[in-house]
């Protein structure tokens, strides 16, 4: 038998499960035993489902005992943002409107990852409604960062960076629509991936802001990402929106040297408010790249990404007010003050500037594309421009700090969105306050199997993925 | 000009019809003022033939070939 499985990575655990070092059982009560002994202070998660867990996961260790053909997640165990619907389960999307909510249909990520074999131990803390980086919801307890719990685990997918952070489960989906799965990977110190906007079917997720709304993966390693996204990505007929691009075998080519592969430093924009100790430990992990064999270069940050960076705001404000016009006329109550606050601009928008926003986005991606990607293959940025505020910077701040909080947060991801662009946040150490910091691949559409293995070589010379919280 | 509070209650009467505190229908006009100078600024460059789904098409032509 092998150690603590809670504290395995996910590949390694699905690999123990299958060869018989562990079991299901073993690996879902290790990984309740720690939700019991941490969550109490953590609150990452909103719902904890122990009997359907261990249920599930005598069943796994049954069809490994007759020598089933096994999934590639069989007996992992993962939790995910509370906005996956599983048809007449509570999916309350961190509000209280939603709070008895039982969705008719079951998210297609989800029917996949049960058809590999994953286990799901309950449903996980997020902003409420998506709406917010900071990881703040007063509809629910304090979720915080196990770094350091004064902290924020910033958002909106705050459960799943720290419940992987935590080992509490193996992986979590999370959502992106400008920043929710990199932000907290990077604040929790876990890998998560942006796909390629459309590459990861939407069916039966919440929607946000569906011209920007991304499915992606939280785990601590790019290899335990490739392997979620193995399960997710591809075309669903259930989302018309999703990308019928062939599907590579994204863990197939993690190993694979990275010489000649160019990284590029962008000036300007990406740099604009970044920490010295958040810069610094970028610029320590881009000479890691280049140890590895890729090779770096310097790229003029095109102009186009600051319009993409304004308008990004626009079109989501705009999709996720229709989202809510009804809910915002008849039971306003039902919202927290900040969040119907984020929503109310959205009603007053034109017409026109909105659909002029989708028409230029097809243009701004070209333009940007052109401007990059002839001299490299992927771009590296910080993830956060800072380390993660404190929960009082999210909570007592007045109107201009916390916007300015709440911008500063986001300038780095959101308009990755805009352009529809694959990205990840792969920690690369801690912050002079002893936070944990990230840097950001962007990369050309549909090359996440190029991010995942960048990210993967670099966590091969790092041990930044290996660090738990809270002493164990 | 731009957007006042007086058009953003005039048009919440008239068609949002959403609560607004006095304190928001203050505040709401800053936040359109510069949303809407993020679509000013890029007015010159919308090409009359461009549609929404150009971005789709797009993203597919750019799609990254990892073939060596």
């Amino acid at each position: 038998m092998t150690g603590d499985p809670a504290l395995l990575s996910l590949t390694d655990l699905a690999a123990a499960i299958a060869a018989r070092r562990t079991t299901a059982r073993a690996a879902a009560e290790a990984c309740l035993a720690r939700i019991e002994a941490l969550d109490g202070q953590l609150a990452s998660f909103v719902a904890v489902d122990r009997e359907g867990a261990l249920r599930a996961a005598d069943a796994a260790d049954a069809a490994v005992a007759r020598g089933d053909r096994l999934g590639p997640l069989h007996g992992v165990p993962l939790a995910h943002k509370d906005m996956y619907y599983r048809e007449g389960d509570v999916t309350a999307c961190g509000s209280r409107i939603r709070a008895a909510f039982r969705p008719p249909v079951t998210a297609t990520v989800l029917q996949r990852l049960d058809a590999a074999g994953a286990i799901t131990l309950g449903r996980l803390a997020m902003v409420e409604f998506a709406m917010g980086p900071h990881g703040y919801n007063e509809n629910l307890r304090q979720c915080r960062n196990p770094w350091q719990l004064g902290h924020v685990p910033c958002g909106s997918s705050s459960g799943s960076g720290v419940a992987v952070a935590a080992r509490l489960v193996a992986g979590s989906l999370g959502s992106d629509t400008g920043g929710s799965v990199r932000c907290p990977a990077s604040a929790n110190g876990v890998v998560g991936l942006l796909p390629t906007w459309s590459r990861v079917s939407r069916h039966g997720v919440m929607p946000m802001s569906p011209s920007l709304d991304s499915v992606g993966p939280l785990a601590r390693t790019a290899a335990d990402c490739a392997r979620l996204m193995g399960v997710i990505a591809g075309p669903d007929p259930l989302d018309a929106t999703s990308s019928r691009q062939d599907v590579p075998d994204y863990e197939a080519g993690l190993g694979r040297p990275l010489g000649g592969v160019r990284v590029g430093i962008p000036d300007g924009y990406f740099g604009d408010g970044v920490a010295a100790d958040v810069g610094d430990r970028v610029a320590a992990a881009t000479e890691t790249l280049r140890g590895l064999g890729a090779t770096i270069v310097t790229v003029a940050t095109p102009e186009v990404i600051q319009a993409a960076a304004d308008l990004h705001p626009l079109v989501m404000k705009a999709e996720g007010a229709a989202n809510h016009h009804l809910w915002m006329r008849d039971a306003p109550d039902g919202y927290s003050r900040e969040v119907r606050q984020r929503l109310q601009a959205g009603y007053f928008i034109p017409a026109s500037d909105y659909v002029q926003a989708l028409k230029l986005r097809g243009q701004l991606l070209q333009a940007f594309a052109d401007a990059v990607f002839a001299k490299a293959d992927v771009l590296i940025t910080p993830v956060l421009p800072r380390a993660a505020p404190t929960i009082a910077e999210t909570t007592t701040a007045d109107g201009a700090s916390y916007l300015a909080m709440v911008v500063a947060l986001t300038r780095n991801t959101k308009p990755i969105n805009f352009l529809g662009l694959p990205a990840i946040s792969v920690p690369c150490g801690f912050t002079d306050a002893g936070l944990p910091t990230s840097f950001q691949l962007i990369g050309r559409p549909f090359s996440e199997a190029l991010l995942l293995r960048l990210a993967h070589g670099y966590q091969t010379r790092s041990d930044w993925h290996t660090r738990v919280p809270l002493g164990a | 000009m731009g957007v006042t509070e007086a058009l953003v209650r005039a048009q919440n009467t008239a068609l949002a019809r959403i609560p607004l505190t006095d304190l928001r229908a203050s505040e709401v006009p800053i936040e359109l003022n510069q949303l809407a100078a993020a679509a000013e600024a890029v007015r010159n460059l919308l090409q009359f033939d461009a549609e929404p789904a150009d971005f789709v098409q797009t993203l597919h032509a750019l799609a990254w070939d990892d073939r060596p």
